[in-house]
């Protein structure tokens, strides 16, 4: 599903050159749900911002869905964010202008989904996070975790092929993170491939592999110790 | 999706949008008007004969400077030469002028005597020009030679005085003298009026008499320049050797020369005539002589006219200062683009690309623009009064409470060439203006914007 061969990103301003990801490879199925954990300034939020294709890597090889999208245009990378990439950020990052419905409605706007289909998906995708009655509030009239629950129903709702999560319970409260790790595994169980980047080892050992990024490269990519123990 | 993505940013900063529109408002309402009579000016007044009318100039100026640097002959010629040159048989047709003003004392209750503008002339000026006639024609040539005192007026003038009745036949006074009208014209208002330069946005005289009755009537011309100092003062006593028998110039001389051979054949005529003048110890300079068909003479004018050169000189100031509106605009727009960012990376991450996010702002310049050109049409209108009230001259209509000549006033008016030249300036202004900003926006990397929505 996701495919990272030897991928390497350096940043340079005037006068530092910092090594963000150097040379990682990885491989990730249709179906699993993977946590990526390290220290901050280790490289994950760049991990995630070039498998998201927000940024291209220096060098490498990566493939989504089998297709190689390492060299592609602006507009091809645009393109595939829309049609199979969903996003799930810490800050939850609604539209405060834009009604709950219209929040997740608009990446298929972007899409150019016809209404019908549109307000259908929007639906469903509500119904699964449980905010079907709250369709026409907007952000700020919801608790953190309802927002968040609208901003995962935003990414499942376009049916993408895989969900990149950053710190997605990161600005919640024990119970709230709870409830949303809840979902991410429900969604996870119906056959969505999740990305998730996180601090949290209790959430990471919730998921189906763990990928432990230090210093720009891969550490460990393993179970986690709920899924070992149990072996 | 394009659409309502600018609609929405439009909304989110009314007041940026709004100071947008303004400033774009703003510019096209200044310098439109300016645009509107520069344009205007450029117009040919006379396309079907402009290539073979020729204004004459002949250079008696005096020894030691030109008429204007570097080497310009005087824009008008002298009583003598005037005189001279109308019995060449070369050109088609010929006409000497000057403009002046008398009082008209008319013979109607209620109205008391005022002041009206003369063109005195040769009756071939009228055919030579195609201005036409409501009622009558032009004087004889028997009054032309004897200079009888007929009298052509406007169709505003013989409005005031016999509202719009015949008028031919009848008589009016000018000056102290009756002249007998023989003609009234058609409404004609040349644009620029090429015939005399020396004003270019006056409007037509209000009434035309023989060119040689001037030595009866001695209306004094409102031009002349004399290349000796004066020192004579001028009255209808001395009239004569200021005008008639000196070097003094205030004749404007046209003639009318079918094609090249002519042009060539009286082009030597001048030339030879000058040599000839020169041996009886006129013009001392050597021979300068010009010929300028109408466009020529509109550039030759244009240059050194001080309303013509004035909107040539407030064009180039309002176009700076549209510029100086564009380059708030963009100002304006570089922060209200940016203040978006962290939305526009929102959007990039949902897949929107750099060229949807570009076509969005590009959108909503355009609206901006489009609104800001409507606007500026409706501040051009006010300018473009305001404008007339800086050129304009009194007409005697005016002065006597009559409507302006509807041609006159048509100048003054934008059609439908200065609307769409409007807009398009809105809309390119606009897209000048927004083109950096959208730009900017749409290049910034979503991932460095996502965290601060």
């Amino acid at each position: 599903m996701l495919s990272m061969e030897n991928i390497r990103k350096v940043y340079t301003t005037d006068t530092v050159e910092t090594l963000a990801l150097s040379g990682i490879s990885l491989h990730i199925q249709e179906g699993e749900f993977v946590a990526v954990t390290g220290p901050s300034g280790s490289g994950k939020s760049t991990f995630l911002n070039i498998a998201g294709l927000l940024e291209p890597a220096d060098s490498g090889t990566q493939k989504i869905d089998g297709n190689d999208v390492s060299q592609l245009s602006d507009r091809q990378r645009s393109h595939i964010r829309a049609q199979m990439i969903g996003f799930i950020f810490q800050g939850f990052n609604l539209l405060p202008d834009l009604t709950i419905e219209e929040n997740v409605a608009l990446p298929m706007r972007l899409r150019g989904v016809g209404r019908n289909e549109r307000k259908e998906r929007v639906a469903k995708a509500l119904g699964t996070v449980g905010l079907s009655t709250r369709n026409s509030h907007y952000p700020s009239q919801l608790s953190g975790g309802q927002q968040q629950r609208a901003a995962i129903a935003r990414a499942i709702a376009g049916e993408p092929k895989v969900i990149l999560a950053d710190e997605p319970t990161g600005n919640l409260d024990s119970k709230m993170s709870g409830s949303i790790m809840e979902l991410l595994q429900d969604i996870n169980n119906a056959g969505s491939t999740i990305v998730m980047v996180t601090h949290d080892e209790n959430h990471a050992n919730l998921t189906s592999r763990v990928v432990q990024i230090r210093d720009g490269q891969i550490q460990a990519d393993a179970a986690p110790p709920r899924l070992r123990a149990a072996v | 999706m394009l659409a309502s993505s600018a609609l929405h940013s439009i909304r989110q900063t009314p007041f940026l949008s709004l100071l947008i529109v303004a400033l774009i408002a703003v510019g096209i309402g200044i310098t439109l008007p300016m645009l509107t009579v520069y344009a205007n000016m450029q117009d040919d007044p006379i396309p079907q004969k402009s290539a073979s009318l020729f204004r004459v100039q002949l250079d008696n100026w005096a020894e030691d400077r030109p008429f204007r640097e570097p080497d310009e002959p005087p824009y008008a010629i002298t009583y003598q030469d005037a005189r001279s040159l109308s019995e060449s048989s070369i050109p088609s047709r010929s006409a000497a002028m000057y403009a002046s003003r008398a009082s008209i004392d008319p013979d109607k209750q209620g109205l008391m005597p005022f002041a009206a503008t003369a063109r005195v002339t040769d009756r071939e000026f009228f055919q030579m020009f195609e201005v036409e006639f409501s009622q009558g024609n032009a004087w004889s040539e028997e009054a032309d030679l004897n200079g009888h005192s007929v009298v052509v007026l406007s169709q505003g003038l013989s409005d005031v005085l016999f509202g719009g009745g015949d008028a031919v036949g009848k008589t009016v006074r000018i000056g102290d003298q009756p002249y007998s009208i023989v003609g009234v014209l058609k409404s004609w208002q040349p644009v620029p009026k090429f015939y005399d330069m020396d004003d270019p946005f006056a409007a037509v005289e209000d009434f035309f008499i023989p060119f040689s009755a001037l030595t009866d009537h001695r209306l004094q011309p409102d031009y002349w320049r004399s290349p000796y100092p004066v020192d004579i003062e001028l009255n209808l006593s001395t009239f004569d050797a200021f005008f008639i028998g000196s070097e003094t110039v205030f004749v404007q001389y046209w003639v009318e020369l079918a094609n090249d051979e002519q042009r060539q054949e009286y082009v030597d005529f001048l030339d030879s005539y000058v040599a000839q003048q020169q041996q009886l110890g006129r013009f001392p300079r050597p021979v300068n002589n010009r010929l300028s068909d109408v466009s020529e003479w509109i550039e030759t004018r244009t240059e050194d006219s001080d309303d013509a050169g004035g909107v040539t000189a407030l064009l180039v100031v309002m176009v700076l200062f549209f510029i100086v509106c564009l380059l708030n605009a963009m100002n304006i727009l570089l922060t209200k683009f940016l203040r978006s960012r962290p939305r526009v990376a929102m959007l990039r991450c949902l897949g929107a690309s750099q060229r949807f996010v570009f076509g969005q702002y590009l959108l909503e310049v355009t609206l901006l623009a489009a609104a800001g050109g409507v606007m500026g049409l409706a501040l051009a209108t006010v300018g473009l009064d305001a404008a007339k009230a800086l050129f304009d001259r009194e007409t005697t209509q005016a002065a006597v409470g009559l409507a302006a000549d509807s041609t006159y006033d048509a100048f003054w008016h934008l059609d439908t060439t200065m609307i769409v030249t409007s807009i398009l300036l809105a809309l390119v202004g606009g897209w000048l203006a927004g083109i950096y900003p959208a730009w900017r926006v749409c290049a910034v990397p979503p991932s460095t914007e996502i965290k601060s929505l």
